[in-house]
């Protein structure tokens, strides 16, 4: 009794079983070739947006016309572009931005999402109504229309953008948040919290919303790899990151015009954009997959 | 192995239908293979009927499954033969297997509901399967089909042939799988828990159905079950299994009279009967041992109340003749051991006298509760079109409780039982606040609980709690059992830090688990764990009613058997009252103090147990009682079959809401006055019929007379 009182009180962090349940969680998502190359690939990105000016060459901003608009070689692997910047250093500062934005963007998405997304699914009626449907009218929209529309009146700024983003993305999280939830309040956990006597937001926050986050975890990762996207887009109609910042989008914007001369100015940026949606993309999917209980029934 | 295997199949129709031989099949798992049915060997004659009993991960299912071979990845038949009319079905291919399966061994599956295509009609669903095996043309099909609804006693089949399965009530679509299931006359039947979603008055009838259909086809019937009623009530044979493997075959009326293994006995004796009083319903100890990591000796052993040192080694004992008789048992001292007589005391003696004399702890007046018919706020408002005058608009309004009234004591348990629809769950959430009531009046310990604020019913719920029916989803996953049940103390300021963590060991020990369970998940535990875990919950906070919504009914009955002597031990400790909510009527009976019949949510009876077990009965309760598939084969029933079904309580009949189905319908009075609920005697025991005293007294008590004298000296204050 007195050894078990002990084992009590020195009670790890994390139990026994949670780690199990971790490993067994490791164990699938390793096993899952579409999540571990779309992991790899971020986890590189990341890797790269950290260390990107130790990586970098040359500056990103300082200008050289006698190497302008030269093919790629040993000295400039991805060649330079109409002003002589090396572009393989502009892209991999670029990954900067596309990164900050993505999380960015879709933390705040999350933020609010989750949570408009969850209380409407349990509480229903007229709440959820309202909430839903203000969310249904922000849908409505194109995504980037919606973004640009923010952005002319908000000014083109990265942290606009961001912001911008956030409110685009909001309404995906909150529907995919809200059919959690509304699975979850029908199971008899929440009546036991009714019947224990427990407030409506300890049961939102404190018992439904913990079982809720699998779905959101995967919506969040295949929207940051449209997010990265929609940046690019909107930097390259101007709105987005400002000359002379890195952002891929903008990249191509300027490459666009050198298409027949330096296709390289284009071909790298895109690119780059291209393997960023990719990871991102297998990363959710694969996500879904492992968190899927009816695959994990099979397993 | 035995007798049975060794038969000869030289010819065809001298061998046995079906002559399963050391069948294995096994699942492939993460932390290595899995056999979930281990050396199955037994044999099935034409035109008998053979059970499967067993609880849940016994192997049944996979057994069954395996003979018709539906074994999905990651499950594989890795051994043994299955000999059907002299061929191994084993080594066919698999388009020989799809002529034999629903032509030669058809399938009745559990669940009525989901087993019919939604978008298909029946008739296309039931021609669909004769056109498959039959070359007959479309209208020919068509013929068969309306014959074979027909044959399972679908009225006016001509016309239904062409309806969705939603028209029809869950005994009826049962009805339509069971005449796919014979349309193209096989010569075997498995049946896989066919009654286990159904009624108990359905469940009669469906039984009766497969009965009658199988003497007039001739048919093999291979019933899968885990209800030894059921089994008594149809099978010539019975094969038990427990964690994969057979531990007994033997005759019907063996296997009840004598039964070799004890694991057999021990499940015999955990059924709560109707008709026998138990202070303590005797019980196994834990649970089925995890397929994935035997015991290694019997796997019985360690449950088992024989067991010996021999026991414990050696492997699991093979299936083997019993001295000279046909039963066969896995059990090493099967020669030795004499089972037939249950070792239960007949007669209980520890039904605790209720002291009624006091106020009551828990009292509702005329509770009603109405449901909007439809979703939204327009959804039920309907249109009715009266005799040729202008359309009329009303809202329409499911009624689940309709003017329902009782009270509990202290330390005093009450049922409501009732079929599925008939309200017993709403009521119990209604008098709660679980749902708001429509109208009524719920006192608690005199505090008029139908008038309190929000705030004042949460801080009530201290002194009120529930346990729910599926441990599973009433306990959150993500949060420990130490978190789940002390929360409820730190919510209600009981108890907080070193003191709660001390209670909620103390607790944990009290229902029958070990301190650290509080560090674990709910799906570290089985199913009857988690339901000490729940009772756990509730205790919590020290309440003075516990409403129990069908605690036990997602749970195997060597499981129910511990949880309900668990229930009872703590009402005697704690004078606890419960609200108990069930639609088996054996385990009411054997927890209940006073029950509540209910019909289309209104109480046709109430009153002490055993009067209500007793005459004069409402004709519903004597059908409901006369319905239970008892596990004896000898006892014969006087079964009154109910016609038709439950009707709808949008449009609830008038007068008495039974008259529908009513085998003793009088007349007019019946359909138009609603007969109030009527004393039959001084002991508190109401009857709603108009029928008389005698003509409801006709049949006897459906359990051995208890000491009247005494029951009645205490309840009449």
């Amino acid at each position: 009794m007195a050894t078990e009182q002990e084992a009590n009180e020195s009670q790890p962090l994390i139990s026994q079983s949670q780690r199990e349940r971790m490993a067994r969680f490791v164990r699938k998502f390793r096993s899952n070739t579409k999540a571990m190359l779309g992991f790899s690939i971020v986890v590189m990105l990341v890797l790269v947006a950290i260390f990107a000016p130790l990586i970098a060459p040359y500056s990103i901003e300082e200008t050289n016309i006698e190497d302008r608009s030269q093919a790629p070689s040993v000295e400039h692997p991805f060649g330079t572009d109409d002003l002589g910047r090396d572009i393989f250093s502009r892209v991999v500062m670029g990954s900067r931005i596309s990164l900050y934005v993505g999380f960015g963007a879709i933390s705040g998405a999350l933020a609010v999402g989750a949570i408009i997304g969850v209380v409407a699914g349990y509480a229903g009626g007229l709440t959820d109504e309202i909430l839903m449907r203000v969310m249904d009218a922000a849908m409505a929209f194109p995504p980037v229309l919606l973004a640009l529309t923010l952005l002319v009146v908000l000014g083109p700024e990265l942290s606009n953008v961001i912001i911008a983003l956030a409110f685009v993305y909001t309404p995906y999280i909150a529907r995919v948040s809200r059919s959690a939830a509304l699975a979850e309040r029908n199971e008899a956990y929440v009546e036991a919290a009714i019947a224990r006597g427990e407030s409506d937001s300890r049961i939102v926050f404190s018992e439904v919303f913990p079982n809720c986050t699998a779905p959101m975890l995967v919506q969040g990762s295949l929207n940051i790899s449209f997010a990265i996207l929609a940046e690019a887009s909107l930097s390259f109609l101007g709105l987005g990151a400002q000359p002379p910042k890195p952002s891929w989008g903008l990249m191509i914007n300027t490459g666009r015009g050198f298409m027949e001369t330096a296709p390289w100015m284009l071909i790298f940026p895109a690119l780059a954009i291209g393997i960023a949606v990719v990871g991102f993309n297998m990363l959710g999917d694969g996500l879904r997959d492992v968190l899927d209980p009816k695959v994990e029934a099979i397993e | 192995m035995s007798a049975h295997t060794t038969a000869t199949e030289s010819e065809q129709s001298d061998g046995p239908l079906l002559d399963v031989r050391g069948l294995k099949t096994e699942f492939r798992t993460d932390s290595g293979p899995i056999v979930a049915s281990n050396e199955v060997s037994f044999s099935l004659d034409r035109g008998e009927t053979m059970g499967l009993v067993g609880e849940s991960g016994a192997g049944k299912s996979v057994t069954a499954r395996s003979v018709m071979r539906l074994i999905d990845s990651p499950g594989e038949i890795t051994g043994g033969q299955v000999v059907f009319n002299g061929e191994d079905l084993l080594q066919k291919s698999d388009a020989e297997m799809r002529d034999i399966r629903g032509n030669r061994i058809a399938m009745i599956p559990q669940d009525p509901m989901s087993s019919l295509n939604p978008v298909m009609t029946v008739g296309e669903q039931i021609i669909e399967t004769i056109r498959r095996h039959q070359d007959v043309s479309k209208s020919e099909a068509r013929e068969l089909a309306i014959e074979s609804m027909d044959d399972v006693g679908i009225p006016d089949a001509a016309e239904r042939i062409d309806d969705y399965p939603h028209e029809f009530s869950g005994g009826m679509r049962q009805r339509v799988l069971v005449a796919i299931g014979f349309s193209c006359e096989p010569d075997l039947i498995i049946a896989d828990e066919p009654t286990t979603a159904l009624d108990v008055t359905t469940q009669a009838k469906i039984l009766d159905l497969l009965n009658e259909m199988q003497e007039r086809e001739g048919t093999a019937v291979l019933m899968i079950t885990h209800n030894l009623g059921v089994v008594a009530q149809t099978c010539d044979h019975v094969g038990v299994m427990y964690a994969g493997n057979l531990v007994e075959t033997a005759e019907l009326g063996d296997l009840f009279a004598r039964p070799r293994h004890p694991y057999t006995r021990a499940l015999i004796d955990s059924i709560p009967e109707v008709d026998t009083d138990y202070d303590e319903l005797p019980t196994l100890d834990g649970a089925m041992p995890d397929l994935g990591s035997l015991p290694s000796g019997c796997n019985f052993a360690p449950r088992c109340p024989h067991a010996t040192e021999a026991c414990r080694t050696g492997g699991d004992p093979t299936l083997d003749s019993v001295g000279d008789t046909t039963s066969r048992a896995a059990c090493i001292h099967a020669d030795s051991l004499d089972l037939s007589e249950s070792t239960v005391p007949e007669v209980g003696v520890g039904r605790s006298d209720i002291d009624r004399s006091g106020e009551p702890l828990f009292e509702v007046h005329n509770l009603k509760k109405y449901f909007s018919a439809g979703d939204g706020v327009f959804g039920n408002v309907h249109l009715s079109f009266g005799d040729g005058g202008l359309p009329t608009i009303e809202r329409r309004y499911v009624k689940a409780v309709d003017d329902v009234s009782f009270d509990v004591y202290p330390g005093e348990t009450v049922g409501l039982v009732g079929e599925s629809g008939c309200g017993k769950s709403t009521v119990a959430r209604t008098a709660l606040r679980l749902l708001e009531p429509t109208e009524g009046e719920v006192f608690f310990e005199g505090q008029p609980l139908h008038e309190l604020g929000s705030t004042e019913v949460r801080s009530l719920r201290r002194e009120m709690q529930m346990i729910f029916q599926d441990p599973q989803s009433s306990l959150n996953p993500r949060k420990t059992v130490g978190q789940i049940v002390g929360r409820a103390m730190e919510k209600h300021d009981i108890a907080t830090g070193e003191e709660k963590r001390e209670r909620v060991g103390d607790l944990l020990e009290r229902v029958g688990l070990s301190r650290n369970a509080a560090s674990k998940y709910p799906h570290e535990f089985s199913g009857g764990q988690q339901q000490r875990v729940a009772i756990a919950h509730a205790l919590a906070v020290e309440p003075k009613l516990i409403v129990c919504d069908e605690p036990v009914s997602a749970l195997d009955v060597s499981v129910q058997a511990q949880i309900l002597n668990l229930l009872n031990e703590i009402q005697a400790d704690e004078n606890i009252s419960y609200l108990f909510i069930s639609h088996n009527i054996g385990v009411i009976r054997h927890i209940c103090d006073r029950v509540a019949v209910m019909y289309l949510g209104k109480i046709a009876e109430f009153g002490n147990i055993d009067d209500v077990f007793s005459p004069p009965f409402h004709p519903y309760t004597e059908s409901l009682l006369s319905a239970v598939p008892h596990a004896n084969p000898n006892r014969e029933t006087d079964r009154i079959l109910l016609e038709g079904s439950v009707p709808s309580p949008i449009n609830p009949p008038s007068g008495c809401p039974f008259q529908t189905r009513c085998p003793k319908k009088i007349g007019d009075v019946c359909e138009t006055e609603f007969p109030e609920l009527e004393a039959m005697d001084q002991s508190g025991h109401f009857i709603s019929c108009h029928l008389s005293e005698a003509e409801m007294s006709e049949r006897e008590s459906f359990i051995t007379p208890p000491k009247r004298t005494e029951t009645n000296a205490a309840d009449s204050d």
